[in-house]
């Protein structure tokens, strides 16, 4: 029994490290060309080859959070690296493959879909470059690249490069 | 806590258990259950929240501000909503003032929107305002006294709202709710009470449940085992333990009374066996079927003219009077440190380890004896002889019946002298004389015929005798 264990043991530590070593860490990856950005291009980059559960969150919003509509009644929003790494932003644009990850979540503080951002050089100049997705829970597609009802509403804050929730020049 | 009795220990640790498991539960359930009501209120609220919102949003796009108003009006007098207010973003209270009502038929470039009454100004200026507007996102806080729940919800210039109010902007105002949860907090109370008080009570029905079984399973007989083992202890064996179950404690209960009949049997069968035998059968004497040599002094004591005495007087007088005098010799002889080794009808022999000893228990014996003559006018008198040389100890008899003896020629001496003695006479042998120079006196009787033996032998009647603790001769 206590050899079972150890085997046990032993194998969870290797494939922990096996899986670890799978993914490279956020960042180590080029960003996705405005020829490779799709849907599934950008979800196996935030799932797949790195994980983006292990990004920040933006400064003084941390974990979940309230929210509301069109997104959900409570959110928890996750900056790529290179976008963290680059604030404070004084001239109003984030770097070339800066992802949001924004898990839209219902009163129970159940993910019902998942709001996400990518800026894609040359994709988009009009709107910022930002290619945009919606997915429900189970992955599927409800809106992707250029929405217009995402686009509009985001609008007013173009100055500071359609994000909403954080001013990009504030100091940390 | 070692020295406490056990039905005490037992209570304190069922209670104890008890008392944790109970506040570890309440604990829990407690918290899950202020968890919850704060959720469902939560959800309450947000979902209100939301609807308000829509509201507003749905009744603006229509220019309705007067409904707007009247809404917010008789919302505030639902219950629990201490507060509900739409702030603009320089925290100035919506609709006291024509300010928005002007911008927008600026914007529309005609007078598109009438002016109606306004309400009191009020406004707001504190950090969650101030934060809602820097990060365009609602804002919850929940207040200790009074308990309420304060909520920041920003109203966003949604696509729809900018063709009157303009695009340069992303949040209109702010709208703000102060909810009470005095009563959530109340209901909160009264569930812990009741879940504390049906926790107390069915702690103490279980303990109450637990105690009495443990009680009458272990506590009463251990105690009654306790009970009857102390009376043994005490000399008394007749309690039993009355414990009659199959279980474990049963068991215990059949052997402690197995082993009360054992040790009374061994209590009786002790009277009946010398020192030395006991030793050799409990295993702390050597055992050895060949038997072993010993230089060992051997007493024997014998009642003169008994069987005379025994043909005139009455048996239960004879057995009296002979128990008298076995009695006392025998206490005599074991205050000397000698092992009464047989009782040979009216005989004693006795063994010692030293000369001196069993002379001078063979004197205090003769002492006795005469005390017990004259106490009960027996006319008893004993005459005693005292050898001493190498003997032979070992298991005589048979595999079913032996008895742990002392033979040798020794004490066959011993014997004789004994039979030799006049009433109230010591006599012993050379060896014994020549090993207690100093310490007796006696008369030489040379050159006598004893039965048993070819050559003739000395023997000595003695006289006196040196008592080494107070230092005084002993005649």
């Amino acid at each position: 029994m206590k050899r079972i264990i150890i085997l046990f043991v032993v194998c969870c530590i290797f494939g922990t490290v096996f899986m670890a070593q799978r993914r490279k860490k956020a960042g180590e990856y080029p960003p996705l060309s405005k020829e490779q950005i799709s849907v599934e291009a950008l979800w196996r980059r935030i799932t797949e080859e790195e994980d983006y559960e292990d990004y920040p969150f933006w400064p003084g919003h941390e974990g979940i959070c309230d929210g509301q509509s069109p997104h959900g009644v409570y959110h928890q929003v996750y900056i790529h690296p290179v976008l963290m790494n680059a604030l404070p932003i004084k001239d109003g644009k984030v770097p070339n493959g800066s992802i949001i990850v924004k898990e839209n979540m219902n009163s129970r503080k159940k993910i019902d879909s998942y709001t996400i951002m990518v800026k894609v050089d040359g994709y988009n100049p009009e709107a910022g470059d930002w290619f945009w997705m919606k997915l429900d829970k189970k992955g599927n597609t409800i809106v992707e690249g250029k929405p217009g009802p995402c686009i509009a509403c985001h609008e007013p804050l173009k100055s500071n490069d359609y994000i909403i929730l954080y001013r990009l020049d504030r100091d940390l | 806590m070692k020295n406490m009795s056990i039905r005490f220990k037992i209570t304190f640790f069922i209670s104890l258990s008890i008392l944790l498991t109970i506040l570890v539960i309440l604990f829990i359930s407690a918290r899950n259950q202020r968890q919850n009501l704060m959720e469902a209120s939560d959800k309450t609220l947000t979902t209100n929240t939301q609807m308000l919102n829509s509201t507003i949003r749905n009744l603006m796009l229509n220019g309705e501000a007067p409904i707007v108003v009247r809404t917010l009006e008789d919302m505030q007098k639902i219950p629990d909503i201490e507060e509900l207010e739409l702030y603009r973003t320089d925290g100035t209270r919506a609709f006291h003032d024509y300010k928005t009502l002007n911008q927008v038929n600026g914007n529309l470039g005609k007078k598109m929107f009438m002016e109606t009454p306004r309400i009191e100004y009020k406004s707001i200026d504190n950090d969650n305002f101030q934060k809602v507007l820097d990060s365009n996102a609602p804002r919850r806080m929940e207040l200790k006294n009074p308990r309420a729940i304060e909520y920041y919800f920003p109203v966003l210039n949604v696509p729809e709202c900018r063709e009157c109010h303009g695009s340069d902007h992303f949040i209109r105002g702010v709208s703000y709710f102060r909810l009470s949860t005095g009563d959530v907090y109340d209901q909160i109370r009264q569930a812990n009470f009741i879940l504390v008080a049906i926790f107390v009570i069915a702690g103490l029905i279980i303990g109450f449940i637990l105690l009495t079984f443990l009680k009458r399973v272990i506590i009463t007989p251990l105690l009654s085992m306790r009970r009857v083992v102390s009376e043994v202890a005490e000399g008394d064996f007749s309690p039993r333990v009355e414990v009659k179950r199959g279980d474990e404690i049963g068991e215990l209960g059949d052997e402690v009374n197995r082993m009360i009949v054992g040790l009374e049997e061994r209590f009786k069968l002790s009277k009946y066996v010398s020192r030395s035998t006991d030793d050799v059968v409990r295993g702390r004497g050597e055992v050895r079927e060949e038997g072993k040599r010993q230089i060992l002094t051997v007493l024997f004591s014998d009642i003169r003219s008994f069987t005379s005495y025994s043909e005139k007087h009455g048996p239960r007088e004879v057995i009296k009077n002979l128990n008298r005098i076995l009695q006392v010799q025998a206490l005599e002889i074991e205050r000397f440190n000698g092992d009464v080794d047989k009782f040979i009808g009216d005989a004693v022999m006795a063994i010692f380890q030293d000369e001196y000893s069993a002379v001078r228990s063979a004197y205090e014996m003769i002492k006795c004896v005469k005390n017990v003559n004259r106490d009960y006018d027996t006319g008893l008198h004993i005459g005693i002889g005292v050898n001493s040389g190498e003997v032979i100890l070992g298991n005589i008899g048979t595999e079913n019946r032996m008895e742990y003896a002392v033979i040798g020629d020794t004490v066959n001496l011993a014997a004789r002298l004994s039979g030799q003695a006049r009433p109230d006479m010591l006599l012993v042998s050379e060896s014994v004389m020549a090993a207690l120079e100093g310490k007796v006196t006696g008369k030489l009787i040379p050159n006598q015929s004893i039965k048993g033996k070819t050559s003739k032998i000395n023997f000595y009647i003695i006289t006196s005798v040196l008592d080494h603790e107070t230092m005084r001769w002993l005649s």
